[in-house]
């Protein structure tokens, strides 16, 4: 097999394919992402490497897992698309009894919906996230409804919540490939990949208290091009992270789960990533 | 090689067209084309390769507007067999008088396709995975070859594509880059002929560095043929020098650590433990963190 074969054949397909007369309503070709190899085998649970829209390596990337907090990814997707920003909201006694990461809220508070989403996004603050899934969604239960048929809407077969914030729960599950889509919408949304990409957001509540919600994404400002976009920690998750790295006009997009040494292995993905990129 | 298989897409492409037959030496006629963004991911499974090797590479080439309706029935030692279509999705076979036979699935849009092809002989399988998405933009798709042409006559002044061509010799023989000076495959010609820069980068870590980077399964072979030189005894007086130069350095030294994981990778893997087992990724400085990032992508290989 020789390089003319290979030119041969890529000419060919090449050639078949310039013959399409167009056609409309024809649903968009899928990625050619079928079958990546498993560069990686001690990565994490599931992994996925994508460099400019190609899956270069995964493992288990349709196993559905326990997400964590990159659950709250759906819950700033939705909430960005449903919500009013500028509008208050009162923190319930459910909200601010939420474990995990925090921002230190209190029942009655009132702070405004988009500093909720900012600090459940830059943060992960669970009673942040709580307070703005009931704001959204009228109650924990309708809101999580939503997510569910969200999913589904996206196309995200092996992904299934029962909460908005990434509490381990029996079903509560996503794969890798579903949270990739899932980033892909989340992405789209500006406000939201600025969000993804901060350090920290100042929150202040009507009463004027203030506080400081602190990024959980310790790639951010050490790894080059880093823009976002979350981490997620439970016990039955491991250590998960979604990074997103942008150089010189070429996009990497990691998604790690169960990954012991997360911030190590998410900063060599995303470097091997790129060198492939250079052999290519 | 991408960038071959482009120009040969374009070249069968044109060949096909039903473009009036011109005179030997006269130039190409402008076609008219539209810009493609056109990315190719390529898996080759060699015999005796432990690993496949993988390349992908992303072009904006410029395509004809007006194409064939299907490939040709034949190409040079090819035949295109059994092309079938079906709504979006094409397949044809191809059998090559080598012995060597292909397939092909492709599904398409107007705007958008991708697919893939796949090559087997003589114990070896190539995998290509195509996608290519129309950004539009008027363009002369014959303008390449007309260069490629001119060039080949010797007429004229320098084409840019000499001119590219040129720099692109310089970089691999700066960098130690060897894909331009070694042939691809037994008999092929290498694109770059002055080999001079190329081997003496090899007495330097960069150059055995970018080497070992290249992807080519026997480039330290090759490259030591290539430019009469004991590649294996340059690493190990190279990688003796660096054991005696302090870790510290070393390890905050972007070039020296890339030699390091790629020629010296039993020194590399000592080092790596003193520097980095143990250490939280954001609890160091970032040179440093850059070496234990590397050493990271050995790691979760197995290596």
């Amino acid at each position: 097999l020789t390089l003319r074969g290979l030119a041969l054949a890529a000419a060919a397909a090449l050639a078949a394919t310039l013959t399409a007369p167009a056609r409309a309503g024809e649903p968009p070709a899928p990625a050619p992402d079928g079958g990546a190899p498993d560069r990686f085998p001690r990565a994490g649970a599931a992994y996925l490497v994508v460099r400019d829209g190609l899956v270069l390596w995964a493992r288990n990337p349709e196993a559905p897992l326990p997400p964590a907090s990159l659950t709250k990814v759906m819950t700033a997707l939705l909430a960005a698309e449903r919500g009013a920003p500028e509008t208050w909201l009162t923190v319930s006694p459910r909200a601010a009894r939420e474990t995990g990461a925090r921002l230190g809220l209190r029942a009655g508070e009132v702070i405004r919906a988009g500093d909720a989403l900012a600090a459940a996004v830059v943060a992960s603050a669970n009673d942040a996230c709580l307070a703005l899934a009931e704001h959204v969604g009228g109650s924990v239960e309708g809101f999580v409804a939503a997510m569910n048929r969200r999913a589904a809407a996206l196309g995200l077969a092996a992904t299934h919540f029962e909460n908005p914030c990434g509490h381990d729960a029996p079903g509560h599950r996503a794969s890798a490939r579903d949270l990739l889509a899932l980033t892909r919408a989340f992405l789209a949304v500006p406000a939201l990949r600025d969000l993804a990409a901060r350090e920290k957001v100042e929150v202040v509540t009507r009463g004027g208290r203030r506080m400081t919600a602190t990024t959980k994404n310790s790639l951010l400002g050490r790894v080059r091009g880093l823009t976002g976009v979350k981490t997620g920690t439970t016990e039955a998750a491991g250590r998960c992270v979604i990074a997103r790295v942008e150089r010189e006009g070429s996009e990497v997009v990691v998604v790690l789960l169960d990954a012991p040494d997360r911030w190590f292995t998410a900063a060599a993905l995303v470097e091997a990533a790129f060198r492939e990129g250079r052999r290519g | 090689m991408v960038r071959f298989a482009s120009v040969a897409a374009l070249a069968l492409l044109a060949s096909s067209l039903p473009v009036p037959a011109r005179a030997a030496g006269a130039p190409l006629p402008p076609e008219p084309g539209l810009w493609w963004d056109v990315t190719m991911e390529m898996t080759m499974r060699l015999p005796n390769a432990a690993a496949p090797q993988s390349h992908t590479s992303t072009e904006r080439e410029c395509l004809p507007k007006k194409a064939p309706d299907r490939p040709p029935p034949r190409s040079g030692e090819c035949t295109f067999q059994d092309f079938r279509r079906s709504g979006p999705r094409v397949t044809f076979k191809l059998r090559c008088e080598n012995g060597v036979t292909g397939e092909a699935d492709l599904l398409w849009t107007a705007d958008t396709y991708s697919g893939t092809t796949v090559m087997r002989g003589q114990g070896m399988e190539n995998r290509i995975k195509l996608k290519g998405k129309k950004v539009g933009g008027d363009c002369d798709a014959n303008e390449k070859e007309r260069r490629e042409q001119a060039e080949a006559e010797g007429g004229g002044e320098e084409t840019p594509e000499v001119r590219n061509r040129k720099q692109l010799c310089a970089e691999a023989a700066e960098g130690g880059d060897p894909a331009p000076f070694l042939a691809a495959e037994p008999g092929g010609a290498a694109e770059c002929k002055d080999a001079t820069r190329f081997c003496a980068a090899l007495e330097t870590r960069r150059g055995l560095a970018q080497l070992r980077q290249s992807g080519l399964e026997d480039a330290p072979q090759q490259a030591g043929a290539l430019c009469k030189k004991d590649v294996a005894a340059i690493e190990r007086r190279l990688c003796a020098a660096l054991a005696k130069e302090p870790e510290k350095k070393v390890t905050a030294d972007a070039e020296a650590s890339e030699f390091l994981f790629g020629s010296c990778p039993d020194l590399a893997k000592g080092m790596a433990r003193r520097a980095c087992a143990g250490r939280s990724f954001t609890g160091m400085p970032f040179a440093q963190r850059e070496f234990c990032t590397r050493w990271a992508q050995e790691a979760l290989q197995g290596r």
